[in-house]
């Protein structure tokens, strides 16, 4: 005589309605999903052997481990994705990314790479994201030493840490120092250089008296007499403090350009979008593909991984007591068994999804596709090859 | 107070592994005859036997599990005595829905064969706790069809 009242915590044979029955509920709304998840439940059923034994398993668990089965479908596919195309999505507006899982990515990355290449700029000063403030200090007369921290970084850059880029200390140029025997003589210089598009160009106003060799001449006879006899115009630069030689004899303004570290950072470092921009891994926006739109091969993988998932609840549920009491003793039921089971397929089909998705990958394709041309020409080295001349065809056997 | 294990779904959850265990597995069904005292007739010292009229109430099927030991025969100047000790192992829950709770000189008819209830053992409790007892385990021997004279009759 059969005494049972435990029907609800063991598989009736058929589920409750899907919709509002899986734990998240992701796929309620898409009819084919349903339909697939009742008739996956069944069969789950069937193959851990109902109704020759009873599977302690009910609708909600099947469904749960189903939509489960789909949503790490989805995300393995998406995470290869976001890997193969990370270089073309990182960096983009989010608001500009709808329905990404649905779309090709055909982007090569290189804005990506040109972003990241700024910084280079930055630093060469031909480009980049920061930048480079100029201004000036007050050399005074037999003093050396400046600190340009206290000077502009800590007065002008609210105490933010500078880096000099470049400092403005040489010598006069030979140029501004030519002297022009001919200037202002004869006729008005002014009116020459306006004539022959030179204005405020000083030196040697009479170069069309002279050969330009003498003007070149003259300069670098003063440049060489300042190397030859003078001190040489130097410095040096150490966390931030500089010392300039010679020792100035009178004051004037030094002018350099410096950035501030802290603006190289923000601007430099940081996207100037904000967080409306898709930054790593995490929101880079790819959603769940609909269950309706996933292929058949794909399908297969999903109810392969659910049965597994069933195997290993049903293994969990059979395996909370390491004995199971009867009358008078006690039996040990096949939960370790079926966790170890349902472990195994499922690392043995994230392998296999794993491999197909590297295979399918662009540069795993592509690799192929430099094979098949490879073999290609091979093949076709042997084939009769077709010369025309005008006309004519000639046609050779190789 | 209830423990921390065994909670009432573990319990569901045991007692459903053994229905389908008792009922669907092994299938081992037997026969409950309980005595009835009331219209039992007993001598001076309160014995009876069925040539002096001792009756049983009409019997109950129930599933449950078997342990047989060997039987023995022991031969002496009497004719042959084959003996056997059976335990009889029952769902608790299973009496209960039966509302039957055995005792010793009830008979259980299994294979053919009536066992007279010699003790009744009500131990075993999930995780230690009496109000969770799983299973009542009867004590008999195989009795001998002469000494029972069991006579069916209309209900």
């Amino acid at each position: 005589m059969a005494i049972s009242n435990q029907n609800n915590i063991r598989w009736p044979g058929s589920g409750s309605a899907v919709p509002g029955k899986t734990a998240f509920g992701i796929y309620d709304k898409d009819p084919v999903f349903i339909d697939e998840c009742k008739r996956a439940a069944d069969w789950a059923a069937k193959r851990l052997g109902y109704p020759v034994v009873a599977v302690e398993l009910i609708d909600t668990q099947f469904y749960t481990a189903f939509e489960e089965s789909v949503n790490v479908y989805n995300a393995k596919i998406n995470e290869y994705n976001m890997i193969n195309n990370m270089f073309s999505l990182q960096g983009q507006r989010i608001d500009s990314m709808t329905n990404l899982q649905n779309r090709l990515v055909t982007g090569t990355g290189l804005p990506f790479i040109s972003a990241l290449a700024r910084d280079y700029g930055s630093e060469a000063g031909t480009g980049g994201n920061i930048d480079w403030k100029k201004d000036y200090i007050q050399v005074n007369p037999m003093q050396q030493d400046y600190d340009l921290q206290k000077l502009i970084g800590n007065t002008k850059e609210n105490c933010s840490h500078i880096t000099v880029r470049r400092i403005f200390h040489d010598r006069p140029p030979a140029s501004a120092r030519v002297y022009d025997p001919f200037s202002m003589t004869g006729m008005s210089y002014s009116n020459v250089l306006q004539e022959l598009g030179f204005g405020a160009y000083s030196p040697a106003v009479q170069f069309l008296m002279t050969p330009i060799f003498e003007d070149l001449l003259r300069m670098q006879s003063i440049q060489f007499n300042d190397m030859v006899r003078k001190s040489a115009y130097s410095f040096e630069l150490k966390n931030n403090k500089l010392r300039i030689m010679p020792i100035p004899t009178e004051g004037y303004k030094m002018w350099l350009e410096y950035s501030n570290d802290n603006e190289a950072f923000e601007k430099g470092a940081l996207s100037p979008d904000g967080d409306k921009i898709a930054s790593d891994f995490s929101n880079i926006p790819y959603k769940n593909h609909s269950y309706s739109d996933i292929n058949d091969p794909g399908k297969q993988w999903i109810r392969d991984y659910f049965l597994a998932n069933c195997k290993e609840i049903l293994g969990a549920i059979r395996q909370k007591y390491q004995s199971m009491p009867i009358p008078g003793g006690e039996v040990t039921l096949d939960g370790a068994e079926l966790r170890a089971e349902a472990q195994q397929t499922k690392e043995r089909l994230l392998d296999v999804l794993r491999e197909m998705l590297e295979a399918s990958g662009k540069f795993m394709q592509m690799e192929k596709m430099s094979q098949m041309n490879e073999q290609m020409q091979s093949i076709l080295k042997n084939s009769p090859l077709c010369i025309y001349i005008g006309a004519l065809a000639l046609c050779f056997i190789l | 107070m209830n423990g921390r294990y065994f909670s009432e779904m573990d319990v569901n959850f045991i007692n459903q592994i053994n229905d389908e265990l008792l009922d669907d597995v092994i299938q081992s069904e037997v026969t409950l005859f309980k005595a009835n005292a009331d219209n039992t007739q007993t001598n001076m010292y309160g014995e009876s036997k069925p040539s002096i009229g001792k009756t049983y109430y009409a019997g109950i099927d129930i599933i449950c599990l078997v342990d047989r030991a060997d039987i023995s025969t022991d031969a002496d100047d009497f004719g042959p005595d084959r003996k056997q000790n059976v335990v009889f192992k029952f769902m608790e829950k299973d009496l209960q829905s039966i509302n039957f709770f055995p005792q010793s000189g009830d008979l259980i008819f299994f294979n053919a064969r009536y066992h007279e209830i010699d003790d009744v053992v009500q131990e075993q409790f999930l995780g230690g706790q009496p109000d969770k007892s799983l299973s009542i385990i009867a004590n008999c021997h195989y009795t001998r069809l002469s000494k029972v004279d069991v006579v069916e009759r209309q209900s």
